[in-house]
């Protein structure tokens, strides 16, 4: 009797011999590591945003446990599993304790479909953004269940403002991800990473290993800046981050959805948030920031790259107290090495460092690099913002999704759209004239 | 039945036990809110049975328009309205028997037009062939070869089985080839690409299984290899015969603007009224002064 016609593991591995069993100790093995990656993630990240935090306001974070406070994180999980787990007596206790498991497991499923190198992801869907829409819709899901479980007014108050937060600014981040699967054509993760490895700006010499300058971000020069922008900040939002954090609000609602819960179930939350962060990030990395590519194809253009940001880096700093910036000169300057290296083309590949590890290892090693480099950078720069930023009102949030972002993603869309078809016009008339004429 | 399909059978029962579980939940609860949230269980399971189906983006689709769009909204409804904290209001009317009668009725008349309107030959047509004098019957499987695959159809993996069917050999074959081809050869050199394969002839069904196949149209031709010499047959010319795709995207997609165009466009104009309809019962009294 077959009830379901499927095929056998798509894993070329074998480690029992028997293809279904395989492919399911496949997945629990690599889910088991993900979790754990997740874990050990959340903590580092935690003292990440603590210890930048007290930089930020000239004091030194946490500094007793490990050299320079390097273990706390792992004294705060040890503390959060250890403590008490209440459940307050007006709370729906099926609810309640579902819902911590719900929010996660949307977070968690996201990360499965992340191109975390060249050609492997521990699930290679062809529809991978449409997967990662998806799965994370389940997180507003359990939000809006530990909200309204926990019996508790600020609770519920969090989960709707949260959930309305979510639910609105999903619009913006759809149009500004739909434009750019207009220029990739594909909603492979790993196409549209492969797809930012050739080209400059505007469809000039189609051809090059352009860098930096062939990333999404850079593709229609100002327009996918913006788009870039858009969605930075509908994924601050949709994470709920400072200025976008009222559903947390600890001067109006204590703690938000998640004031009832305490101990491993409040982590449950927590790790959710931090998971969350990094889903975001990893999508703008893959969507406008090349995914795993280096941002310097060769050898050449590193080197340029590196000589001219320390250049402009020692230039700059020299101009610091006429209000000139040193992160500013760093960017020019590696931005006119790869420019650069363009002008006088390619000189060699340093995508294999052969001299480093078998090439496809080192290919991989690479691509794990600076994929995560780019993701943690986007993260810095979310932890930067939420001790710069002051929090903003509900009505300026609504306000600032539905009539400013939406808008402007359209607008956005549109251009990108008639820029695609002219791209499309442009490789008809080349390839009329170099048919002989028109 | 090998563990593979045990595992798959398990699979699929403990989905659809979900999905049934979930709307029983649904409908027998007391408490709206809870109802609204047992939903969530029926919308998954039955985004995973599409995806067991290897219906990728329908999956995607089901969670990303009902849990994402569709529940958020209704729990959200159910939440704004009065009394939130201690919603005890539905489902009071019990199931009279009236009522479950109408039920069986509906839940009969759907098996009766299932049963008899769907398809549920799971062999596709075969094609009949004349090699050597002999007649020889073609088909082709989908990956795991108990599904068919019509002509033209569309394969959604790279994996192709072909099935080649000899009643009465007249000469003494040992071996079919199969080669399939995509592109042209002679107009178009960089997109050609052939994939051969070979099984032992067997006096009944012989199947041989193409593998990696990339994405497009493919054609392709069966040799019989015997000590008496070959004989080559396939399937009529036509545009392809096979179409392999990579997930079910492209082909919904292609499907949406094509033949479905139309469709697709009255459905969103309907929404577009709904959504219309939607803001005149909202807004606000204008009352001319």
């Amino acid at each position: 009797m077959t009830v379901i016609a499927l095929a056998s593991a798509p894993w070329g591995l074998e480690i029992t011999g028997l293809p279904v069993l395989d492919a399911f100790l496949c997945i629990f093995t690599v889910c088991f590591m993900l979790i754990n990656f997740i874990a050990v993630y959340a903590g580092v990240s935690t003292l990440m945003e603590r210890k930048i935090a007290a930089h930020m306001q000239a004091r030194v974070g946490p500094y007793r446990v490990g050299p320079h406070g390097a273990l706390q994180w792992a004294a705060d999980a040890l503390k959060l599993m250890i403590k008490e787990d209440i459940i307050a007596k007006e709370t729906d206790h099926f609810l309640f304790r579902l819902s911590p498991y719900v929010v996660f497991a949307g977070s968690f499923a996201c990360w499965v479909a992340l191109p975390y190198m060249p050609g492997w992801s521990p699930a290679n869907f062809n529809i991978g953004i449409l997967y990662l829409l998806a799965v994370s819709s389940a997180v507003v899901i359990g939000i809006l269940m530990a909200g309204w479980s926990s019996g508790s007014k600020w609770a519920l108050f969090g989960a709707m403002r949260s959930a309305a937060q979510i639910v609105s600014y999903e619009v913006p981040i759809g149009l500004t991800l739909l434009g750019m699967l207009l220029i990739y054509g594909t909603l492979d993760m790993q196409q549209i990473s492969m797809a930012q490895e050739h080209g400059l700006p505007f469809g000039v010499m189609g051809d090059i290993q352009g860098g930096l300058w062939s990333w999404g971000i850079n593709r229609y020069g100002p327009i996918t800046f913006i788009a870039f922008l858009i969605y930075y900040i509908g994924a601050l939002a949709e994470t709920n981050r400072t200025p976008f954090d009222i559903p947390e609000a600890e001067s109006e609602l204590v703690a938000g959805y998640h004031t009832e819960y305490s101990g491993m179930r409040f982590s449950f939350f927590f790790l959710s948030e931090y998971a969350n962060m990094f889903v975001v990030s990893a999508i703008a990395t893959t969507f406008f920031l090349g995914g795993w590519l280096p941002p310097f194809p060769t050898l050449h253009a590193a080197i340029c790259s590196i000589v001219g940001a320390v250049a402009l880096g020692g230039l700059a700093y020299g101009f610091k107290k006429r209000g000139f910036d040193g992160t500013v000169g760093v960017m020019i300057g590696s931005g006119l090495g790869v420019l650069y290296s363009v002008v006088t083309g390619p000189h060699g590949d340093v995508h294999e460092f052969g001299f480093l590890a078998p090439a496809g290892i080192g290919r991989m090693i690479e691509g794990v690099f600076w994929f995560s480099g780019k993701c943690f950078a986007l993260i810095f720069l979310m932890i930067w913002l939420r001790w710069t930023l002051p929090r903003y009102r509900v009505d300026q949030l609504m306000d600032l999704c539905w009539k400013k972002l939406t808008p402007l993603a359209f607008v956005n869309l549109v251009l990108i759209g008639v820029l695609e078809t002219r791209s499309e016009w442009m490789k008809l008339i080349m390839d009329k004239l170099k048919a002989g004429g028109p | 039945m090998d563990a593979g399909e045990i595992v798959l059978n398990v699979v699929f029962y403990a989905l659809a036990a979900a999905a049934v579980g979930g709307a029983v939940a649904v409908a027998t609860s007391r408490n709206i809110v809870r109802s609204a949230f047992a939903l969530l269980a029926v919308l998954f399971s039955a985004a995973a049975l599409y995806a067991l189906m290897k219906a990728d983006f329908i999956a995607a689709a089901q969670v990303l328009i009902y849990v994402g769009g569709i529940l958020v909204l209704i729990i959200f409804a159910v939440m704004l309205t009065h009394r939130i904290t201690d919603v005890k209001l539905s489902n009071d009317s019990t199931p009279g028997p009236a009522a479950f009668c109408a039920c069986l009725c509906l839940l009969f008349s759907l098996v009766v037009v299932i049963l008899f309107t769907a398809k549920w030959e799971r062999k596709p047509q075969e094609i009949r062939a004349i090699a050597a004098g002999t007649e020889v019957f073609l088909s082709q499987y989908q990956a795991d070869g108990s599904t068919g695959l019509e002509r033209g159809g569309s394969a959604f993996e790279d994996t192709v089985v072909i099935a080649v069917r000899v009643d009465r050999p007249l000469q003494k074959v040992e071996l079919v080839e199969v080669v399939a081809e995509q592109g042209d050869k002679e107009k178009d050199k960089d997109k050609y690409k052939k994939v051969t394969a070979k099984a032992v002839f067997d006096p009944g069904v012989t199947r041989i299984t193409l593998e990696n196949l990339a994405e497009g149209e493919w054609r392709w031709k069966a040799t019989l290899k015997g000590s008496d010499g070959d004989s080559e047959v396939s399937p009529p010319a036509g545009k392809a015969d096979f179409v392999v795709y990579r997930g079910i995207t492209e082909p919904v997609a292609m499907a949406l603007a094509g033949p479905y165009l139309f469709a697709f466009e009255v459905v969103s104009v309907l929404l577009l009224a709904a959504l219309v309809g939607a803001a005149f019962l909202a807004r606000k009294e204008v009352r001319e002064a």
